[in-house]
Parts: structure tokens; C-alpha cells; sequence
């Protein structure tokens, strides 16, 4: 009896063993979206600006332009046959998977915000995760008088005359140092010696 | 009898484990690879990019730096011909070609400080602050507007009109104080003279010892 004791010890614990490996098993999930690109393959392409482009460069007839506005900016004015993917939603299963299908079919999705910055995130965002076929708009939209006004847009442009106001003061000199607080003493003067009495 | 038989069902059993076992082995094997994301999910790195909690205004590192807010570093990712034409003061210049160089690594990977990094806009400011995440940095921050935004409200603030609050007039007297701090216009000219009289100063000068007088 103390034999069977034994086995039957080692065959709870095998089954508790294969239990855990199926529930293993079952519980195995992938990761949604995993990078695919890695720092240095991105940061190689915003080097390049390829990734930048304007309104009138698209040859496409029918090109796919996606807005990621909020649904409210979208719903006042936006440009032709846009579709509508806040930047919030831009890795939900719906978008990710129209901006894989566009890849499959080797079309490119064109993204376009209020200007470039907002449309960076989410660009970046996809060309991270593989989906290189995604482009920004390099352009500014205005909502103006019910109608959208598309505008192209000189990114990081600095401003031309910047160094004027500071007239001939270069601002190295100017960076601020800890001005520590000096009392000047005052000198006494010499007095003569007095004479006496 | 009964003995018996169970002593073969046990010897079954115990085959009838080893070969669940074997197979789960196998399983194993066929498992595809895992992958998983360094650092950050992209779901975690999108949460992070619609907060704008990110953007630092001019007018809060104006009066940081004015303050000299030791948890500070200025990090402009401009390249160097616009970094040594106008920059911040203090400002560590770190192209954003660069910006995954390893020197520069000690500046952007820590924790004590509260990094802040800026360009002429948002955009490339931007762009290594989603890059720099990715590798899991914290205390990421990015200067609104930029250099040019940072021009049109500290440096060249507009001027506001009577119909505006009271609190306009005092954000303007702010910026137009901070403006002359970060050296605009010819008025910054004299102040800086004045400091440097100050300055000049700073030996002091020893009392002579008097030589003494004819008592009575």
C-alpha cells in the first residue's frame, strides 16, 4: 500500500504538471503590434525626408488620405475622401488593419493633421511598426469659412531676422550667470593726521 | 485480483503521462518565436503621445531659467550652424541625426533631470522625443513652439490691446522683463554694462589702516 501511496503522489503531480503547460499553452498571446523597424532604421529615415510630402506631388488619381484630426474638426470640413482615424485610434485593430491591407496592395496611405507635428506622431508611430508605406502631408489645414483651406507648409523654418533683436549683443555673453550680490564697501579716505592740540 | 489490474492501469498511466508530456515538449517546439517589444509597447507609446502633458510653454522655462531651476537641461536638436547662430542659454547642442550617438546617452538616459528638448518648431523636437521614448527614457519634455515660438512670446511678445484682462498686460510686462533678462534690444545693452560694473567690483578693497593721529 505505501507503493501506491508513492505513485499516486507523482501522478497528481504529473497531471497538475500538464495542466499548468496547457493553461500555458492556451494563455499564449502575441503582442499586437510589435516594432518592426528598429531606433536606427528610423531614425535613418527621418533623415531623409522622403517621408514628406505636398498636396499637389501626389500623382495618384484616387490616393488615400487619412485625417487624424478629432471626428468634431473632421465632421466641419476635410479634404476629399478622407477617411477619419483620431490619433487616439491610429493602432486600433480597424486602422491597423486598413493600413496593412494598403500595404499589401502597395498603396500608400497619405497623413494629414492641423499641421505636420500633429500628423508626426501617428506617422511615426506606423513607420515604426512596419507599415512603411504611410506618408505626411506636408501641409497646414484651416477650417475657414466652412470650407477647409490646405496649405503647404515650410517645416522648421527658422525665423529669418532673429539675431536682430539682440542688435550687436551675441546671446553667448548674455547667458545668465548667478549675478552674485557685491556691497561695495566704500573706501574711507585718508585723512591727514590731524594735529594736535 | 483487483491488485492486479490496478497495478496495470497504473503502469498504463504512467506511459499515458509521459507521452502527454512528450507531446507538450513538441508543442514547444512549434511554438512561433516570441516577440515582444523592447522598452515600451506601442500602445503604451501612443497613450504617452496624445497627452500633451509633454509640451513645457515658453513663459514656465522663461521664468525656470530666469530662476536658474538647477533640474533643468536644454537640449537643442537643431543643427550646429542654427545652434551657434541663436540658442538658448545653457543649451547642450545634440542634432537629431545624432541623437542616438552614445556620448550623448548620459544627457538624455537618467533620471534626475528634467530634459528639454527643442527645435525651430514642434516637429523635430518631436520626432526625438517619440525616438527617445521608444528606448524608455523618462523626463522627456519639449518646448511648444519651438525657437520661433519662443521668439514671438519671450523675445518679441505682442503687445496686447486695452480690451484685454488685466492678466494679458501682466504676461506681457512678464515676457517683455524676461526679454530684456535674455538679452533683447538696446536696453539689455545697458543693463549688461551696469552688471558688469557690478562685477568689477568684486575685489574689495582692503581699509587702509590709518596712520595715527595726534592725540591731545
Amino acid at each position: 500500500m505505501k507503493e501506491l501511496e508513492k505513485t499516486k503522489r507523482i501522478s497528481i503531480s504529473t497531471v497538475l504538471f500538464i495542466l499548468v503547460l496547457v493553461i500555458g499553452f492556451l494563455t499564449f498571446k502575441q503582442p499586437r503590434n510589435v516594432y518592426k523597424k528598429t531606433h536606427e532604421e528610423t531614425l535613418s529615415a527621418l533623415k531623409s525626408t522622403d517621408y514628406l510630402v505636398h498636396l499637389e506631388d501626389i500623382t495618384n488619381q484616387h490616393p488615400v488620405v487619412i485625417d487624424v484630426r478629432s471626428k468634431s474638426e473632421y465632421s466641419k470640413s476635410h479634404i476629399e475622401n478622407a477617411i477619419n482615424i483620431p490619433t487616439a485610434e491610429i493602432l486600433d485593430n480597424k486602422s491597423i488593419s486598413l493600413i496593412g491591407g494598403l500595404k499589401n496592395t502597395g498603396e500608400t496611405a497619405f497623413i494629414y493633421g492641423k499641421n505636420p507635428d500633429e500628423a508626426n506622431s501617428a506617422w511615426m508611430l506606423l513607420y515604426q511598426l512596419g507599415y512603411d508605406n504611410t506618408k505626411i502631408l506636408n501641409v497646414v489645414t484651416d477650417h475657414i469659412d466652412n470650407k477647409l483651406v490646405v496649405r503647404n507648409y515650410a517645416l522648421e523654418k527658422p525665423i529669418a531676422n532673429y539675431a536682430e533683436i539682440f542688435k550687436t549683443i551675441t546671446p553667448e555673453k548674455v547667458a545668465p550667470k548667478p549675478a552674485k550680490k557685491v556691497i561695495p564697501i566704500k573706501k574711507k579716505k585718508k585723512r591727514k593726521p590731524e594735529g594736535g592740540c | 485480483m483487483i491488485n492486479r489490474k490496478l497495478a496495470k492501469i497504473l503502469s498504463k498511466r504512467y506511459i499515458i503521462l509521459a507521452s502527454m508530456l512528450f507531446i507538450a515538449a513538441l508543442g514547444l517546439v512549434l511554438l512561433p518565436s516570441y516577440q515582444k517589444n523592447e522598452n515600451i509597447t506601442a500602445e503604451n507609446l501612443l497613450a504617452k503621445v496624445i497627452n500633451p502633458e509633454r509640451y513645457i510653454i515658453s513663459d514656465v522655462l522663461a521664468d525656470k531659467i530666469i530662476t536658474n531651476d538647477p533640474s533643468i537641461i536644454l537640449i537643442d536638436v537643431r543643427e550646429v550652424d542654427e545652434f551657434t547662430k541663436y540658442t538658448l542659454p545653457n543649451a547642450i547642442n545634440i542634432p537629431l541625426s545624432d541623437i542616438l550617438n552614445e556620448d550623448y546617452q548620459g544627457y538624455l538616459d537618467q533620471d534626475r533631470y528634467n530634459v528639454i528638448l527643442f527645435s525651430n518648431e514642434n516637429f523635430k523636437a518631436d520626432q526625438a522625443w517619440l525616438l527617445l521614448n521608444r528606448l524608455g527614457y523618462s523626463n522627456l519634455h519639449v518646448l511648444n513652439g519651438g525657437i520661433n515660438g519662443w521668439y514671438h512670446t519671450i523675445l518679441n511678445p505682442p503687445k496686447p490691446t486695452e480690451d484685454m484682462p488685466n492678466e494679458a498686460y501682466e504676461l506681457y510686462n512678464f515676457r517683455r522683463a524676461a526679454g530684456l533678462y535674455f538679452g533683447v534690444g538696446i536696453k539689455a545693452k545697458e543693463r549688461k554694462v551696469a552688471k558688469k560694473v557690478v562685477k568689477k567690483i568684486v575685489p574689495k578693497q582692503k581699509k587702509k589702516k590709518r596712520k595715527p593721529e595726534g592725540g591731545c
